[in-house]
């Protein structure tokens, strides 16, 4: 799975929460969560709910501390199905 | 140092089912899911004083941003009527909180320095913008002109007065969710 695959994906996951519309027209690597999508802190639980679902992977809460951009997201997602595809 | 955070309760919502489940045990540990489970507050007083945990120790220790709310560990102190007292430990920070629960709305504020008054107000926002209402209050309290008043985020995002060309390091807190807005602050190095 590349960047490419995950991006639009993500970009769906995020869109119902995102309340700074505008932003996800920029969706790219650099975007912020929080200060770009102005998505609310305790909606970013849901949006770690929905990316496991969606990726079949587990974020432990130390993954979810360190995703604050889409970038953050990405390399979570790849590294976390990196790990389940060895086992 | 103080943080404020106020909740929507129209708005705020928690997934149904195991995703529930999920949902809380990201959030909350064990002795907080029991308090919930007993009913002396509900998920969305401790989510609050995790925020105003979070926002008043970030601010105080200049911290970049992060995001496990199971770092910050509440108890629930005294409830009477609508008003809760609150601990929160944060990295080995301890910080006293206070929140008001409503039909509408959950709203707590939290300090290091709980012999210092907090001032804090709420708003239903759709008229209002909060930082000018901050700046009114502060400067009313403090006789100073608003208009020499800015707030500016510093770049671990954490808002800041500046007067003039000078940095007021007055601990201050914004909270915005849903229809309603809140600031708290305390007036502490100014």
């Amino acid at each position: 799975m590349t960047d490419k695959d995950i991006l639009p994906k993500l970009k769906k996951i995020v869109t119902p929460y995102t309340q700074n519309k505008t932003a996800l027209e920029n969706f790219s690597f650099e975007t912020d969560f929080i200060k770009d999508l102005e998505i609310n802190s305790a909606n970013l639980v849901d949006v770690v709910l929905d990316v496991e679902d969606e990726f079949n992977i587990e974020i432990d809460n130390d993954s979810m501390d360190g995703m604050l951009t889409v970038g953050d997201a990405i390399r979570i997602i790849r590294n976390k199905k990196e790990t389940s595809e060895r086992e | 140092m103080n943080g404020n955070d106020i909740v929507d309760l129209k708005i705020a919502k928690i997934p149904l089912g195991i995703k529930g489940t999920r949902f809380l045990d990201k959030i909350f540990s064990s002795p907080e899911q029991e308090i919930i489970k007993n009913g002396r507050v509900g998920v969305w007083a401790i989510w609050a004083m995790k925020e105003a945990v979070y926002k008043a120790h970030h601010r105080r220790y200049n911290l970049p941003r992060s995001f496990d709310p199971k770092k910050i560990h509440v108890c629930i102190g005294d409830v009477t009527q609508n008003i809760v007292f609150a601990n929160g430990e944060y990295l080995g920070y301890d910080y006293l909180g206070r929140g008001v629960i409503t039909s509408e709305y959950v709203h707590f504020t939290a300090t290091c320095f709980p012999q210092t008054q907090m001032f804090s107000e709420i708003f239903n926002s759709s008229s209002i913008n909060i930082k000018t209402q901050l700046k009114l209050a502060i400067s009313n309290k403090l006789n100073l002109e608003t208009e020499e008043m800015e707030i500016v985020k510093n770049n671990n995002f954490i808002p800041q007065i500046r007067f003039g060309k000078y940095e007021l390091n007055l601990p201050f807190s914004i909270s915005h969710h849903g229809k309603f807005s809140a600031f708290s602050f305390q007036l502490i190095n100014y």
